[in-house]
């Protein structure tokens, strides 16, 4: 596994502007750097209108922004724990409703837009909730083992062991010679 | 075993754009709930409201008096300096007028009447009343000098039956009602038996007196009047 060094987010991007006050925030900003990333995390997520949710996640972070105090490192933390908290209430609502669908996972995001990596969203479809969580939120949304450990409140040693499990188990489900069954 | 390849893959899921049309509208609606943002001026505008509100309900409880002793004299000064009048902590000043030189400080006119229960008199006395309450209402400046005068002529009988050796003036001055009765209310007032003869209301009493043994019988206070007479007579 690699590690990122310093001034590189594990992605191997380069860092951007660390230290923020609330006020030199712009939730727009905010959109455009981390609205790809929300998105995946919805789509591995099961949601089912992914980009729906997306908006209501982000018409909550523009209401609330100016209240988030650190770096760049918090306010994506922060952005991922409502993004979590919808996904929560959309599981919620949608068992009350008892109208799931349960098919496969889409594929395409919307008319026109690029495909998604349908076999990799297949096999996160495999993974329990609490691997597939804990993989999308580290390797998806680029988040660090402490920052994962805080939005699924647990202790960094679980997520680490979560996360070894679950990439097995991706890899075993993405391997050409993989079984239809994990 | 190595899982670069798989995560190259699992961050490249999340590095890939938004559809356009779907992030133009999420765009636009956050720049709505940004700008419906309540700025530093509506809290600004709250806190000042607050405030002014906080100076309108002090300012009233002061004016009513309401407000803890302390706090009273402090807005009775601070305010006084911005010309309001308002009451200090202290209340009204009390009249020691009619009071009793025994050294005893009365809060209030309902404390010295219950202190001096025995005394008839002692409700029209002032002492223990509010000084202003007298001195604001007009003509009865006056007043105070008239309803002073009752507790002379009791002064001439205040040394009679009870403290006859009290003060040795008493006896005879049923004369001297209206002059010496003033300076004398003052100073015998100290004797407390004086007060107790209080009914017998020297002005009307001494007309009635001689008349009432055959005229009016039912009326009980010149018969009294008449004892009393009788008792001067034997001292």
């Amino acid at each position: 596994m690699a590690f990122a060094p310093p001034g590189l987010t594990a992605a191997g991007r380069p860092a951007e502007a660390r230290i923020m006050g609330p006020a030199d925030r712009d939730a727009g900003e905010v959109y455009r750097r981390l609205a790809p990333s929300v998105l995946a995390y919805l789509r591995a997520q099961r949601v089912a209108d992914p980009e729906d949710v997306l908006g209501e996640v982000f018409v909550h972070v523009a209401r609330d922004l100016h209240r988030v105090r650190g770096d760049d490192d918090a306010v994506r933390r922060w952005v991922f724990t409502v993004a979590r908290h919808r996904v929560v209430d959309e599981a919620r609502r949608r068992s009350r409703r008892a109208a799931v669908v349960p098919g496969p996972v889409p594929d395409v995001a919307a008319e026109g837009a690029e495909p998604f990596d349908a076999v990799l969203l297949q096999a996160l479809n495999g993974l329990t909730p609490d691997q597939r969580e804990v993989v999308v939120l580290r390797f998806v949304a680029d988040l660090s083992l402490a920052n994962v450990a805080r939005i699924t409140h647990r202790r960094v040693g679980a997520v680490k062991a979560l996360q070894q499990r679950a990439l097995t188990n991706l890899e075993r489900a993405v391997s050409p010679e993989a079984s239809p069954t994990l | 075993m190595d899982h670069d390849p798989l995560i190259d893959r699992l961050r490249d899921l999340g590095q890939r754009p938004v559809d356009p049309s779907t992030a133009s509208a999420h765009l636009t609606a956050i720049a709505g709930v940004s700008r419906r943002r309540p700025g530093v001026g509506a809290r600004a505008k709250i806190g000042a409201a607050f405030f002014a509100g906080l100076l309108v309900g002090g300012t009233g409880l002061a004016s009513a008096g309401a407000l803890p002793g302390s706090v009273q004299d402090a807005a009775h000064t601070t305010l006084s300096q911005v010309g309001v009048n308002v009451p200090d902590g202290h209340g009204p000043t009390r009249s020691t007028v009619g009071c009793p030189p025994d050294g005893v400080k009365y809060m209030n006119h309902g404390q010295y009447v219950r202190t001096h229960k025995n005394d008839p008199n002692a409700g029209a006395s002032q002492c223990g009343k509010p000084v202003q309450a007298g001195a604001e209402t007009p003509g009865v400046g006056e007043a105070p000098e008239p309803t002073e005068a009752p507790e002379a002529p009791e002064a001439p009988d205040q040394g009679k039956p009870a403290n006859p050796g009290a003060n040795g003036k008493g006896h005879g001055n049923g004369k001297a009602k209206g002059q010496d009765g003033q300076g004398q209310g003052e100073q015998g007032n100290a004797t407390t038996p004086g007060p107790t003869e209080a009914p017998t209301v020297a002005p009307k009493a001494t007309p009635v007196a001689p008349t009432s043994p055959s005229t009016t019988s039912t009326t009980k206070p010149p018969t009294t009047t008449s004892s009393s007479t009788t008792s001067t007579t034997t001292h």
